[in-house]
């Protein structure tokens, strides 16, 4: 039993996923009690971590399941906890959504299960094998996500778009994963961080290697020039898998790519760390600017989570604990706050069809409440303080500074500046314009409810007092 | 990288011999053409139509789900033959990983997947 505890959150969502996939032959007119299923099978994963996380980051890695092919330490458990949480979030705020577009319950749940499964199989693996069937096991269940609901041709452009581009970057990545599997002669990140460098000067197999496994990331966690899929399968995909796709799969490629360059190649870090530190700008940068011209909420938001994912990948130029604790907090922070600004989204999206930013015109006067919290997550969002997305930004632009990084500081800074117009874009169509007397009223489920409340509890309540979290971080990181 | 030279040398001398074999083949076969002789092969029937035909998706289906179990099957082989080793551990393991592919037959089977259309 000892050795089942270290695989109890993989097979408590497992069952959850095949029970609703089979529940859903014959009950499909009752799509409550799948929902019910698999959010049950979510909260149960979570609890199955509590045994592990009671240990401490330290006493959770002291029974390490076959070494180096799986660990459970706190990184591990981390990463668990907040795929579990966002997948959780996503459920919550859906239900309405799926009965109004009349999409497939059962199979959306089943396969956002799964996606569930590959995320928190790619947090526990030290294995270029595992780490890999995990990320195909998130991919291939995007692709059908995003292409759930099939009476709409952009939903069926948006899966299409993803699964080519997601199909050809994985085989780059299988290609670079070969390679450092061929120089090497190791599987695991350990054996691999043992021999693996980049010899100076030249750039070689080995370099050749880290390029191709940069490449292959990039289209998984959106980075740019990887991120041309982005805004078609963001804005194309049924509102609940946009907002799974902006915060799951792109934190657990952030996790897989943190364990595999941190643990696995570094010896090779001055070769990475300048490369990175480019993406990381490019991303920012591009990100942003693209977001300054968009009229749809939707691509809005996937331009906005494409410059997300360049803060997080300064952290992890920077290189240093500092850093990696610093995105592990830019991570949390921005998964509640994002989705629980999507919840909003959704439930915006369930009456009116289009997400256009006139569909938000006079929200503020309908509903005051939901307006005022979708501001404050914006407001997180641009890192303005007292929210946690504030303090997510300083711990970063704090790591990048304590290495030298001067250029990447400034760079974030000013990209901060840059993404407060298109978010305020937003927030004047709610406050300032007038509801549209044709646009039928919002209502509010209680799904989405929860979800807008847990997301102010992080955004405000990290913003007021970021020890908790950032002390989870800490510890973490010393532990990795 | 020796190995990899091996692995090298063998592509590029296959590729020789095939060429090899084929430059000689052209040179002593005598050449006679006539049109029964260079219609495709169909096994003795009469060529019909075009070979470039749409084929029903049914047939990718159907693919599929061969797939899927012809790999069941390479793992069930070598689990059979280690079965001993694994012991009753493995063997609960198998009975998971059927049961988790029986849930997809299941699946396809209840959405009509295996009724010819």
């Amino acid at each position: 039993m000892a050795v089942a505890l270290h695989f109890l959150p993989e097979l408590i969502v497992l069952a959850a996923a095949l029970l609703v996939a089979l529940l859903d032959l014959w009950l499909e007119r009752s799509r409550q009690v799948l929902h019910w299923i698999a959010l049950a099978g979510i909260a149960l994963g979570l609890a199955s971590l509590a045994p592990l996380a009671l240990r401490g980051p330290a006493g959770a890695e002291a029974l390490p399941v076959w070494a180096e092919l799986w660990r459970t330490d706190g990184f591990a458990l981390f990463f668990k906890a907040l795929f579990l949480v966002s997948t959780g979030l996503v459920l919550l705020a859906d239900r309405r959504f799926v009965e109004e577009r009349r999409l497939p319950a059962g199979e959306l749940y089943a396969m956002l299960l799964f996606a569930t499964l590959g995320m928190i199989m790619m947090a526990s693996s030290h294995n270029l094998m595992v780490i890999y069937i995990g990320l195909e096991l998130v991919g291939i269940t995007g692709y059908a996500l995003s292409g759930l609901d099939k009476s709409d041709p952009r939903s069926s452009e948006a899966a299409l778009k993803y699964f080519l581009l997601g199909a050809v970057s994985s085989s780059i990545l299988l290609f670079g994963l070969s390679l450092v599997y061929g120089l090497t002669g190791s599987l695991t990140l350990e054996g691999i961080g043992r021999v693996f460098t980049v010899p100076e000067g030249g750039v070689g197999l080995a370099g050749m290697a880290v390029l191709l496994l940069l490449v292959g990331f990039g289209f998984k966690i959106a980075a740019v020039p990887f991120h041309m899929w982005v805004p078609d399968t963001y804005q194309g995909s049924p509102t609940p898998v946009t907002a799974f796709l902006s915060v799951g799969p792109k934190a657990a490629g952030f996790a897989a790519l943190l364990s595999l360059f941190v643990t696995g190649l570094p010896q090779a870090t001055s070769f990475w760390r300048p490369l990175l530190a480019g993406v990381a700008v490019l991303t920012m940068t591009l990100g942003n600017l693209a977001a300054l011209s968009q009229t749809n909420l939707k691509r809005l938001m996937g331009y906005s989570s494409i410059s997300h994912t360049g803060y997080v990948l300064a952290g992890l130029a920077v290189a240093t604990p500092y850093g990696f604790r610093a995105m592990l907090f830019y991570l949390a922070a921005y998964a509640f706050v994002n989705l629980a600004a999507f919840a909003i989204i959704i439930a915006v999206g369930t009456q009116r069809q289009a997400h256009e930013l006139a569909d938000y015109r006079g929200l503020g006067q309908q509903n005051t409440f939901m307006a005022v919290a979708l501001t404050i997550f914006f407001l997180s969002l641009i890192g303005i303080p007292p929210t946690a997305g504030f303090f997510g930004k300083l711990y970063l632009f704090g790591a990048a500074i304590e290495q030298g990084y001067v250029g990447l500081a400034l760079v974030m800074v000013l990209n901060g500046v840059l993404s407060v117009p298109y978010y305020y874009a937003v927030i004047k169509e709610m406050f300032m314009g007038s509801p549209e007397p044709s646009a039928p009223p919002v209502t509010w489920p209680w799904g989405v409810e929860a979800a807008v409340i847990a997301g102010l509890v992080v955004a405000l309540g990290l913003g007021l007092g970021s020890d908790p979290l950032l002390r989870a971080a800490t510890a973490v990181v010393n532990a990795l | 990288m020796s190995e990899y030279l091996e692995v090298g040398l063998f592509l590029v001398a296959s590729a020789l011999f095939y060429a090899v074999t084929m430059f000689m083949a052209s040179l002593v076969s005598p050449h006679a053409p006539t049109a029964a002789k260079q219609s495709p092969y169909e096994c003795g029937e009469q060529p019909v139509g075009e070979a470039q035909v749409r084929f029903g998706p049914n047939y990718y289906i159907i693919a599929l789900i061969f797939v899927l179990f012809d790999v069941e099957a390479i793992f069930l082989f070598p689990w059979a033959a280690a079965l001993r080793e694994v012991g009753m551990a493995g063997f609960i393991e198998m009975l998971v990983f059927i049961g988790v592919l029986l849930v997809g037959l299941v699946y396809a089977w209840r959405k009509k997947v295996l009724s010819w259309i």
